[in-house]
């Protein structure tokens, strides 16, 4: 594939010929908190930023999701409720990315989810690399960042005054013929300057060593004392921000809701694994009711079922987790004390 | 892409008082083509819509040999239930599947049978057992043990009688009445009464889970194969499809990588837990 130079003062005028043609999404401003949103004018986009509050994850699985809407006239009539837009995601970060591509296998695994894959299809992502570590990131510990190797239609790297940008894919080279003009060719320097931004941005990483393979190999050989699940029980809130938060969580739950008359719609929702009504059935009841067996099996699935199942851990080191988490068990934490032994 | 979340309408045709607070439905798929291509293996289950309400899993337990309508037993328990109890003949609900694995009815085949059911936990049996009498060469000899909480909870009194023709049957309640001249004590208690070759013979069993505990250590105590101890799990199978992650056990799914599980696979998830 291709590289390019995308001059700064020409990000605005191609961003605004890509909203001419699909709906773009990117990072914002918002009561001082970077998020992710639909942009309606092109200079609510910042790109002065480490990342997102929340994740990306949510223009494919949203918090708050219509799947169907139904009728009871008659006969009962069911409506599906797929979105088919297209859409282009600026700015979006490395440890996302690959996060979606932890999404893209599990929601094709087995039975097709076609809620999630049909939003994927008719995304088009453009990554930018992290010239600037986030605080509490450690995807250059989980080979997902600073710069992505694979998962991106187009990735930006910021060399100053000019972008230096990859195709990754038939997607991101149609996105580019958008705005032709604007891209010009690179030369040998550029280059050398985009390895250069990478190599100090790898060199910035503030965060402790984080070994989510030996944390997996532990898990997996059940050489974590009991008593860590006992203590992460005590620490845990149960308020699930942490799988709010994480660009690979998948659980849901899904419930009915009334809109007028006879009609509805089934909507589903985001879950969490940490919280105490998740496995209880309507009889009363719960397999998992202690907080120790959940925050037990949100580990063990995170780290060492993913890698039986899609071999890699589905922790992409974004450090969310590490930022909301109150009790201070989050994935990087918990894995160093694995590590450990404690 | 097939839209796995989309339900088909069915209308309820019959409705049938099995017992305290548990009715079975006979359902019906109104498009024709589903009607005559919808087949499942026994021991599978399909979620089921009450609009406005939700859906949830429900073992089928009628057999597959049965065409036109497929039938659940029904327990009031939460929220959806107790509207599907409020529900009349020619109501519409929606269905999705089936899902889950069923059980391994090649496995049973010529075998001893002994199944152990508890409450409302005979739906899924009565669907393998109404299978096994149809086939040919299905099973060498059954045992039915099953035990209720009092006598007004027995589910299907009349399953019982008409089963007790073929095999050997044995009813227990937890708590006796007036009316109740039978057996009173835990569904294991009816064990002695069996007589078989451990080694060429099979449970299947379902019930809750300390019933399901109990009769899996007396069964190996017997002499039973743990690969031959055959259990279907409860989970909260929201979706039915390995997606939502309500039923997960350790690295499996319920709804997918069971809901059938030997005593052997089940050890194995308790590893963990």
């Amino acid at each position: 594939m291709k590289n390019y130079i995308l001059d700064k003062n020409f990000l605005k005028p191609f961003l605004r010929k890509v909203m001419k043609k699909e709906r773009l999404i990117a990072p914002i401003e918002f009561n001082k908190d970077i998020i992710f949103d639909f942009i309606d004018e092109i200079d609510e986009i910042t790109t002065n930023f480490t990342n997102s509050i929340i994740s990306p994850k949510r223009f494919f699985f949203p918090q708050s999701d219509t799947i169907l809407e139904y009728e009871k006239t008659s006969h009962v009539k069911v409506q599906p409720i797929v979105s088919y837009e297209r859409r282009v995601i600026f700015g979006i970060r490395s440890c996302d990315v690959y996060g979606l591509l932890n999404l893209d296998k599990f929601y094709s695994l087995g039975y097709e989810d076609i809620y999630y894959l049909q939003r994927r299809e008719n995304v088009t992502l453009i990554n930018l690399v992290c010239s600037d570590p986030c605080e509490n990131g450690f995807c250059i510990y989980a080979k997902s960042g600073p710069k992505a190797e694979v998962g991106f239609d187009l990735q930006f790297t910021d060399l100053g005054d000019k972008y230096f940008v990859e195709v990754g894919s038939v997607k991101g080279e149609e996105l580019i013929k958008i705005a032709e003009l604007f891209f010009s060719k690179i030369i040998e320097k550029d280059e050398e300057r985009r390895f250069e931004v990478v190599l100090k941005s790898k060199s910035c990483f503030s965060h402790l060593y984080v070994d989510l393979q030996d944390a997996a190999l532990k898990l997996k050989n059940n050489l974590v004392s009991e008593n860590l699940w006992q203590e992460l029980a005590d620490r845990c809130q149960r308020c699930g921000g942490c799988n709010y938060v994480c660009p690979t969580c998948t659980c849901f739950d899904v419930v009915d809701k009334d809109i007028e008359g006879q009609r509805g719609r089934r909507v589903r929702l985001w879950d969490s694994c940490v919280l105490g009504g998740f496995t209880r059935l309507a009889g009363g009841y719960n397999p998992r009711s202690r907080i120790e067996d959940r925050v037990k099996r949100k580990f063990y699935h995170k780290l060492s079922y993913e890698i039986e199942k899609f071999q890699a851990t589905s922790c992409v080191g974004c450090g969310r987790c590490t930022t909301v988490c109150l009790g201070n068990i989050d994935t990087a934490s918990v894995v160093r004390r694995i590590v450990l032994g404690e | 892409m097939k839209n796995i979340y989309l339900p088909e309408i069915a209308v309820i045709k019959d409705i049938k008082e099995e017992a305290f607070e548990i009715k079975t439905y006979v359902l019906e798929f109104l498009n024709k083509e589903t009607k005559t291509k919808f087949t499942f293996n026994p021991g599978q289950f399909i979620e089921l819509s009450v609009f406005g309400f939700g859906e949830a899993p429900f073992s089928i337990s009628s057999s597959p040999y049965r065409k036109k309508n497929i039938e659940i037993c029904v327990k009031k328990a939460g929220s959806l239930t107790k509207k599907l109890h409020e529900l009349k003949i020619g109501d519409e609900v929606g269905i999705r599947g089936p899902y889950g694995n069923g059980f391994p009815v090649e496995k049973l085949r010529k075998k001893s049978i002994i199944f152990l059911g508890g409450g409302i936990g005979v739906a899924p049996l009565k669907s393998l057992i109404d299978y096994l009498l149809k086939v040919e060469n299905g099973y060498k000899e059954m045992y039915i043990l099953y035990g209720a909480k009092r006598p007004k909870d027995i589910v299907g009194k009349e399953n019982f009688s008409f089963w007790s023709k073929k095999a050997q049957v044995y009813l227990t309640v937890d708590v006796s009445d007036k009316s109740w001249k039978g057996e009173v004590g835990p569904v294991t208690n009816l064990l002695p009464k069996v007589s078989v070759k451990a080694k060429d013979c099979l449970a299947v069993l379902c019930g809750p889970p300390a019933m399901i505990n109990a009769a899996t250590d007396r069964l190996r105590e017997i002499g039973l194969f743990e690969e031959n101890i055959i259990a279907t799990l409860e989970r909260y199978m929201k979706c039915g499809v390995g997606k939502c992650g309500h039923c997960t056990i350790g690295n499996k799914y319920t709804c997918i990588d069971g809901p059938v599980f030997t005593s052997k696979e089940i050890k194995e998830l308790d590893k963990e837990f």
